[in-house]
């Protein structure tokens, strides 16, 4: 049986004390090669705005590489990757997610095919949206 | 407060509102239109802070429907957006100054 691939998107952060830009090149790479290593492909990578450096809406206390305690974030670099995988694997890369000490949160979801169509079409929405408001005023008066 | 709310939801009651309005203040319903139906969008999105940001309350909690207006399906894939935004710590769990 073939294996059955599908879309993911995944966004992790990486800690503040790793978002140095050759750091975040590594492990950025690190990322692409646990894909690549379980049969998944790398679709896109993007860190740039509204990504990037940002500020955590709260803190986050995680355990950094060579500390006894746990300390407390503020900021995070986010790094959001579209990613086609095989469906079986997808426990096995989350894993490698969570050994990963420079990551400190990562969320997978499944991309939504038809979501990409809406998406899409969501400039032509701009344009409809005079028709829309006509619509509206039409409501108001019933 | 929550109580006018309530009545002001139901699209149905905007013409009999005015009908018993005489010695009650008055209440215009306004007929709340659903953000994202309005903007044709299919699902909420996670990533989408700025517009995530319009259904938390001061406390940082989701705004219900009644106060919102989302409709039923778009409330449903909201709640789930909010909260993965929140895992991300792109929203908060609770209100900055109550930490």
């Amino acid at each position: 049986m073939r294996e059955l691939q599908r879309d993911y998107e995944l966004m992790f952060i990486i800690s503040p004390l790793r978002s140095s830009e050759e750091d975040v090149t590594t492990i950025t790479n690190r990322v692409q090669q646990s894909v690549a290593s379980i049969g998944g492909e790398v679709i896109s990578s993007e860190n740039g705005s509204p990504w990037g450096r940002r500020k955590l809406a709260y803190p986050i206390r995680r355990y950094s590489e060579g500390e006894a305690s746990r300390r407390s974030f503020n900021e995070g670099f986010y790094v959001l990757m579209r990613l086609s995988l095989p469906t079986t694997q997808l426990n096995e890369f989350e894993r490698q997610l969570k050994l990963n000490e420079a990551v400190i949160r990562h969320l997978v979801t499944l991309v939504d095919q038809r979501g990409q169509v809406v998406g899409a079409a969501s400039g032509i929405s701009e344009s409809t949206s005079v028709i829309d408001d006509a619509d509206d005023t039409n409501d108001d008066d019933e | 407060m929550s109580d006018r709310r309530d009545r002001g939801d139901r699209g149905d009651r905007g013409e009999r509102g005015e009908r018993g309005g005489n010695n009650r203040r008055k209440f215009v319903a306004r007929r709340k239109v659903c953000i994202y139906c309005a903007d044709k969008i299919r699902t909420p999105d996670y990533k989408d802070v700025k517009r995530l940001q319009r259904f938390i309350s001061e406390r940082g909690k989701i705004t219900p429907r009644r106060r919102s207006g989302t409709c039923a399906r778009h409330q449903r894939g909201l709640t789930v957006a909010v909260k993965r935004a929140r895992h991300l710590a792109l929203l908060p769990f609770i209100a900055a100054h109550t930490r």
